[in-house]
């Protein structure tokens, strides 16, 4: 018998509004009942990308976007006036091209008391990497009403920041691709005292970052590929649990409180090898020092041993997993073997093995011979290593010979080791690898000699 | 009722006894539950107020095997001082059930007007429905179609985009 048989159309509602808009699009071919329920979800996603696609051709993508329009303009709303409507995202690029369609969906979300608003006009043409500020694709141009707003997502489109004044319900923020003032940050922090999270990407126009509200409630923070007038980040956030920076180096003075969990670094978008970046890095390090997951890039590996003490952090890291976005590269071998000094109550160590970003003025912090560093002398006894390290990740795994002398070394002293997993890479290398041959080379690490019993390999 | 003398030498007022509530199943079946726990669902509250003198609240639409476990729930969520993660771990346990008791709790927090379990039984059935197919779904949830091949063709072609 028809299991949903014995619940009401309304809770079978319910039930579909816990689903993404695809999937609860999806329902409506499960049985006569489930036709148009759909059509009532508390969660609409108006999202061009389900109609556009990008492999197609222009003249294709313009007829893709008017059957999204349409599909737009069909939706029924006069008739589902009483329903309850949480949550509301419009995703479209160029939007000045349907400005009416635009607004009527603003007001429409706004008619409804939506809990959740998600506005994003960003162009899927527009390159993350680069550094160019794009002039926002509309403008908010009047002040939502919605005082029980818990959630706002605003990318590419700008807005009067009186407008944040009234949102005193908000937990969540998340601003994406347009000019932000620190003072609006400011007002936003002091009006909105639930804020638990704030999402900063591709911003510009901040002169630099300065949170200092009193009991700030904020658990997260991120901050993504922004353009700051001054490099300087000064936080003080005694609830944060998770702390993600990606851009430019800067000078970073953040008071966070055991409370945090994790950390994530990425100074991805530096082109040069600073010889005296280490004291900086070690520093920042020691100011998430209580973190349970870190997350740290290449470039970070090649520039923290250039602090005055080249081997470790002079009080060591509470990180039980470490997250590593590494090609292995010999300039990094100095800054991984920094990590695994400085976390001695390490569990899980992730390799995400992704392209090399290698300086080429990179300076070691010691003459080495790369073949034959990670050889287990007893420099090399870390005692992470040697007693809390459980289970290592490969990402990517190709079998490289950087890849390989590391594990073997691994394997060979981690006397607490579980799992080793190795997740094969997809990508040919270049050289005629591609899949098969890292199953075999993988293969050929499963049998490296372990120095624990219960270390058992996976191929993923 | 007598209040036991206050221990604090401040001036708050003395600890009242816990008010329980008791409710009736619809066969038969007796539960207490804290007042302040039943204040979870909406019509409970209702009723309370109604009916201050009486503290037996017949419950007509729920068994006696589901009211229980719905008592276990709201005294649970009415606990002071339970932190989110353990509150939410003793919560995936509540609802490691079968389907038909998992529909059982749906249809109770709906009648009782308990957000907090209707909202958590209902994301648990949509994660049941995540990532199938259309005929994962009706084998999980023995839905017998009505469509004709052609009428689902049809529905099909209307939302397209949705199984592009």
């Amino acid at each position: 018998m028809d299991m949903f048989s014995v619940l009401t159309d309304a809770l079978i509602i319910t039930i579909i509004s816990f689903l993404p808009f695809e999937e609860a699009a999806r329902t409506s071919v499960l049985s006569r009942r489930w036709r148009d329920l759909w059509r009532s979800t508390a969660n609409i996603e108006f999202d061009e990308r389900f109609f556009v696609r990008d492999n197609v051709a222009v003249e294709t993508q313009r007829v893709q976007r008017l059957e999204f329009i349409n599909f737009i303009r069909c939706w029924p709303h006069e008739d589902t006036a009483e329903l309850i409507l949480r949550r509301f995202m419009l995703r479209m690029s160029k939007p000045c091209e349907f400005k009416c369609d635009v607004q009527m969906c603003i007001s429409f979300a706004i008619s409804r008391d939506v809990e959740v608003l998600e506005l994003d006009f960003s162009d899927p043409t527009w390159d993350e990497n680069d550094m160019e500020n794009h002039e926002p694709e509309f403008d908010l141009p009047m002040q939502i009403g919605l005082p029980a707003l818990e959630s706002l997502t605003l990318f590419a489109c700008s807005f009067n920041p009186a407008l944040l004044i009234n949102l005193r319900s908000l937990k969540h923020v998340s601003f994406g691709w347009i000019a932000v003032r620190m003072s609006t940050l400011n007002d936003l922090l002091r009006n909105s005292t639930c804020l638990e999270s704030l999402r900063l990407k591709k911003c510009w126009n901040l002169e630099h970052l300065s949170i200092f509200e009193r009991d700030l409630a904020l658990k997260t923070l991120v901050i993504d590929n922004c353009n700051f007038h001054q490099e300087c980040f000064a936080v003080e956030a005694p609830n944060l649990r998770s702390f993600k920076y990606s851009g430019s180096v800067g000078n970073f003075e953040l008071l966070f409180t055991r409370h945090l969990e994790e950390a994530e670094l990425d100074f991805g978008s530096e082109s040069e090898f600073d010889e005296s970046g280490g004291e900086l890095l070690q520093t920042l390090l020691s100011s998430l020092d209580c973190a349970r997951v870190l997350k740290v890039c290449s470039y970070i590996l090649q520039v923290v041993p250039t602090g005055e003490e080249p081997l470790r952090m002079q009080s060591p890291l509470n990180v039980r997993h470490l997250i590593l976005n590494t090609a292995l590269h010999r300039d990094e071998y100095w800054g991984i073997a920094f990590f695994l000094k400085s976390c001695p109550f390490l569990e899980t160590l992730t390799l995400q093995m992704s392209p090399p970003r290698i300086f080429p003025d990179y300076q070691p912090p010691f003459q080495f011979d790369p073949s034959r560093f990670w050889s287990g002398n007893i420099e090399r006894l870390y005692r992470c290593v040697l007693r809390t390290l459980k289970v290592v990740e490969v990402k990517g795994f190709q079998g490289t010979v950087n890849e390989t002398r590391l594990l073997r070394y691994l394997l060979y002293n981690g006397r607490a080791m579980q799992e080793l997993k190795l997740y094969l890479s997809n990508e040919a290398d270049g050289h005629g690898g591609d899949r098969s041959v890292y199953f075999q080379r993988a293969v050929f690490v499963m049998g490296f000699p372990k120095a624990s019993p219960n270390a058992h390999v996976m191929i993923i | 009722m007598s209040s036991p003398p206050s221990a604090s030498a401040s001036s708050s007022p003395p600890p009242c006894p816990k008010k329980m509530i008791t409710l009736r199943s619809s066969d038969g079946a007796t539960f207490e539950i804290e007042e302040t726990a039943a204040l979870q669902s909406k019509t409970l509250e209702n009723m309370i107020h109604e009916n201050c003198a009486s503290t037996l609240i017949p419950v007509p639409n729920i068994t006696g095997e589901v009211l229980a476990r719905v008592v276990e729930f709201c005294s649970k969520h009415a606990e002071a001082g339970v932190d989110d993660e353990s509150l939410g771990a003793w919560d995936e346990e509540f609802v490691a059930v079968d389907h038909t008791t998992l529909f059982d709790y749906i249809r109770a927090a709906n009648f009782l007007e308990i957000p907090t379990l209707l909202d958590l039984g209902c994301q648990t059935v949509a994660d049941m429905i995540k990532g199938k197919t259309p005929d994962e779904i009706k084998k999980t949830f023995k839905i017998t179609t009505a469509c004709t091949p052609e009428e689902e063709e049809e529905v099909r072609g209307e939302n397209q985009w949705a199984f592009e």
